[in-house]
């Protein structure tokens, strides 16, 4: 549970980002919006945290373009996801394919060979059936 | 994203934004525009309008104001971020709120916050400036839509936003919304003419005061620029103009110097001063110059290269994401190199991607020639549209007047800002060629300033109190104008005439120019001083060094320096924008989800070969002396303006049907007065002009690259002078060959006489384009000279020029 609030102002203030800044953060999805309705909404040490997280990479030279791709990919060891997203392939009931990352077309044909191969596997069949 | 938030982003959705209107004044040089945008909320949530929208670069925006729910807010200039914070604030409380910021001096973004359901709001922007001046021609100019800006990958982003986000609206094939203008020219008696190259116009009450010029449309695309010409009757004049207040006085200084006839003959006898200077041709093939661009481009690079004189270096550079030399290392400028230069030209082509300007610019500073030579001319043709500009200026700035630059702006919609501000960072002079417009006499005027001089060390005696001068340090070229401002304490200057020193071609010269009060410009010079002043802090700004704090400091306190002389006059900037706040009551509060709608505009006409304007049907009215006041409309068919077009591969204008071609008697009085009239005795003078003119430029064109003239037959049918007789008399040519030539007869009698002819027409009878003429005219004589010197050609016992001159004084020239 995320507690401590701050105001728009107080998130310039511990950033350095403009407002202006962070109002186009917020309308370009880098940020999630405030709490709260419109733009008098509280942001949480989450928002601050990425926020930094921009901020730092942005030191480093890089540009928002390259942030993006960087906050999409890129894991940073200290700042391990919220949440991870792990798209589930059913084969049996109780038995399940996990995979971490979107799959390209030649992949997913092959998840999808994996996948009636071990059907066929778990019905007794061979795998050339 | 959500709609449980209160902040959405769409872009698509109903176009807040329903019509432009652009009301203008002008009285001679000085015009003060207003801007009216109208938006309309037809949604059932509450919206953000955002627009982003182009201004002329030179524009001091004086004043913002919303008018809504029958209420007038005036905005006020506060610091960027903090005007932000301001609209911020306001919409967060539910109120109306306004903001105005400039992005480039070319590129603003008006947000309209908080726009209720079924409300309107229009904004308005007023601005000043002074217009363009070329001779007695003064230009109006409107942008109308942003087209895109290549913006470099190593581009660093500004405060966090890219700069893409900045500069971009998004783009649409229609919109919902057009322009409508309506302008009054004061003094409409001073006049010649007026025209647009760009749009058709209304023009009426001719030689009153005012003369309207409104838009033939009631509502227009806005996807190219609007341009209006007015022609005066008399060129504009030295003169310091005095507005005073209680504590300070500001003044406006209009410095034309003359060129030095001494000089100029000198020049025109040796050609010396100019060969020094090389020049280089940059031609921007990127992908945004397809279609329109790129063929008007090569025609002005073509038409460039035949004017060149022998023994300039020169070459001939194409850029776009690469850049490639036509030469290794420029070359003298010889028939051989010419023809080179022209058959690779033919073959260029807009197929290079993006606009790397700064690599080709880069290489071009830094190589020498083949015998040091490290002063350069490079005549840029480009559409302008980068977004790296200032990165671009640093780079010029930097040779330190070793690179002049003078760029050509293309298209039906360039960037201003870049193609002036590459002009005035690299000491040279600029031009903008719109779809359709004649090339030949705009390159040839550009030619003529390569030659002009500089006037090094321009001191201003203003007087010993302190002043604040902007430009700090003025670029002046005899015969080009150039407007210097000071800020000067004292309620007056005190003098009546004000003293300027200057250096030209090494010698001392001194002016006395006559100080006059301010209302005869109609203009508050304050303004115009402040932004001129932070036009030059802003671009004053070079070569930031990341990471060093005593440059960081500087560029601080410059900021702050800007921030508060755009407060003090109220004129905006890059660091500043107007803001206005709407406060509302309890009931009409904003309180649901806001949209934000961004408004798309349309891609300029022929950007990236995106359709094709053609010459837009010009409308042009002539004011003659000898006619009354009276109110007409002209609403000219193209087959009334006789527009020769000078494609050279074709090259086949006939000049003998134009000037058979009876004009048509002079209309009655009374059907003047009635209106309705086509043509009269003013625009016959007009058309005089324009065929002398056309007759001038196809002249000029006969030039062969090594120097010689050759009459055709459109030029001979347009002179009165009969081919064949020239052939007879050509042939009857002795020359004295010297022994050691005695191999060769190394010259054409026909093209020896041609040029002599044509050589003494020119100066005859065509003084008045002395500019257009002089360096084609001095390239021939050259080569004539050189010829009589060796061979001492005649005709009949005359020596070639006696006998030339009495054809010459047989021609038959238009007169007007």
């Amino acid at each position: 549970m995320e507690t401590k609030q701050y105001t728009i102002e107080e998130l310039c203030e511990l950033t350095g980002f403009s407002r202006r800044t962070i109002r186009y953060y917020v309308q370009e999805g880098l940020i999630d919006p405030p709490a709260g309705r419109g733009r008098g909404g509280f942001y949480f040490d989450s928002h601050l945290n990425k926020l930094r997280q921009i901020k730092a990479l942005q030191d480093d030279g890089l540009r928002l373009s390259q942030i993006q791709e960087v906050l999409k990919i890129g894991k940073k060891p200290e700042m391990a996801p919220l949440r991870e997203i792990w798209i589930r392939y059913p084969v049996e009931p109780g038995i399940e394919i996990h995979i971490q990352r979107e799959l390209d077309e030649s992949e997913r044909k092959k998840l999808v060979e994996i996948i009636r191969v071990a059907k066929s596997i778990l019905k007794g069949g061979t795998n050339d059936e | 994203m959500s709609d449980e938030f209160g902040l959405l982003s769409s872009k698509s959705g109903p176009i807040p934004l329903i019509g432009v209107k652009v009301d203008g004044d002008i009285l001679g040089r000085g015009a003060r525009v207003t801007v009216s945008q109208r938006f309309r909320n037809i949604e059932k949530t509450a919206v953000e309008a955002v627009y982003k929208f182009p201004l002329p670069e030179g524009s001091a925006i004086c004043r913002f104001k919303a008018q809504v729910n029958g209420r007038t807010i005036q905005g006020q200039v506060e610091e960027r971020e903090e005007a932000f914070e301001i609209y911020d604030d306001a919409l967060t409380k539910g109120d109306g709120a306004y903001l105005l910021d400039e992005e480039r001096p070319n590129i603003f973004t008006l947000s309209v916050g908080n726009l209720n359901p079924g409300t309107e709001a229009v904004i308005q922007i007023e601005y000043v400036m002074l217009l363009d001046t070329e001779g007695k021609r003064v230009r109006f100019f409107l942008p109308t839509t942003i087209s895109p800006r290549y913006i470099p990958d190593e581009m660093a982003d500004d405060n966090g936003i890219p700069v893409d986000e900045k500069l971009h609206p998004p783009y649409a094939a229609d919109v919902s919304y057009g322009l409508f203008i309506a302008l009054r020219i004061h003094k409409g008696s001073l006049l010649d003419s007026v025209e647009s190259p760009t749009h058709q116009v209304r023009i009426e009450n001719l030689k009153g005061d005012p003369i309207n010029v409104t838009l033939s449309a009631e509502s227009v695309r806005m996807d190219r620029d609007f341009i209006l010409y007015m022609d005066f009757a008399n060129s504009q004049v030295s003169r310091a103009y005095q507005y005073r207040t209680d504590k300070e006085s500001f003044i406006q200084l209009d410095f034309l110097p003359e060129k030095d006839p001494v000089v100029e003959k000198r020049k025109d006898q040796s050609h010396g001063e100019g060969l020094k200077r090389e020049i280089v041709f940059l031609v921007d093939c990127s992908g945004s110059m397809q279609g329109d661009s790129i063929q008007e481009a090569k025609r002005a690079v073509e038409a460039c290269i035949r004017g060149l004189e022998q023994g300039r270096r020169f070459n001939v550079v194409r850029f776009g994401s690469s850049h490639e030399s036509l030469f290794p290392k420029a070359e003298i400028y010889s028939e051989k190199t010419a023809n080179a230069a022209l058959a690779h030209v033919k073959n260029m082509d807009a197929d290079l991607g993006g606009t790397e300007i700064l690599n080709p610019l880069r290489k071009i500073c830094s190589s020498k020639g083949k015998e040091r030579i490290s002063y350069k001319d490079i005549i840029l043709l480009t559409d302008g549209e980068v977004g790296n500009e200032s990165e671009v200026f640093d780079l010029i700035k930097k040779s330190n007047g070793r690179i002049r630059v003078f760029p050509v702006g293309i298209g039906a919609g360039c960037n201003e800002y870049f193609i002036k501000g590459l002009g005035r960072a690299g000491g040279g002079a600029s031009e903008f060629i719109f779809p359709g417009e004649r090339i030949e006499p705009k390159v040839l005027g550009l030619f003529g300033k390569l030659e002009q001089d500089m006037i090094t060390d321009l001191a201003i005696s203003w007087g010993t109190r302190s002043l604040d001068q902007a430009p700090a340090l003025p670029v002046a070229f005899t015969g080009s104008p150039v407007t210097v401002f000071a800020r000067v304490e004292g309620a007056s200057i005190g003098k009546s005439k004000l003293a300027l020193q200057g250096r030209v071609n090494g010698r001392e010269e001194a002016w006395a120019i006559e100080v006059v009060d301010s209302y005869e410009t109609g203009l508050p010079i304050p303004v115009l001083w402040a932004r001129e002043k932070i036009r030059d802090l802003e671009e004053s700004v070079v070569g930031l060094v990341r990471g060093s704090r005593q440059e960081e400091r500087k560029q601080n306190q410059l900021k702050d320096r800007i921030i508060e002389i755009s407060k003090t006059f109220g004129v905006l900037s890059q660091s500043t924008s107007y803001v206005a706040v709407e406060e509302r009551e309890e009931k009409d509060k904003t309180t649901g989800e806001v949209t934000l709608r961004k408004i798309p505009v349309l891609l300029t006409i022929g950007w990236h070969g995106v359709g094709r304007l053609k010459a837009a049907a010009p409308t042009f009215a002539g004011i003659a002396d000898d006619v009354e006041c009276y109110q007409a409309e002209l609403d000219l068919g193209s087959d009334e303006i006789s527009d020769i077009s000078f494609e050279l591969e074709e090259n086949v204008p006939v000049f003998d049907a134009l000037l058979m071609k009876q004009p048509a008697p002079p209309p009655t009085m009374e059907k003047l007065r009635s209106g309705g009239v086509k043509a009269y005795p003013m625009f016959k003078k007009r058309k005089q002009e324009r065929v002398r003119t056309n007759l001038l430029l196809h002249i000029l064109n006969l030039q062969r690259p090594e120097g010689g003239m050759i009459l055709d037959g459109a030029a001979a049918g347009a002179l009165g002078i009969e081919l064949s007789h020239i052939h007879r008399a050509a042939g009857r040519m002795t020359v004295r060959i010297p022994v050691h030539h005695i191999q060769w007869m190394p010259i054409d009698p026909v093209l020896v006489l041609s040029t002599a002819i044509l050589i003494q027409i020119l100066e005859s009878h065509f003084g008045d384009h002395y500019d257009r003429w002089r360096n084609v005219v001095g390239k021939s004589r050259s080569w004539l000279d050189e010829i009589i010197g060796q061979f001492r050609p005649e005709i009949d016992g005359q020596d070639i020029m006696s006998y030339a001159s009495s054809i010459a004084n047989s021609a038959r020239i238009p007169r007007f």
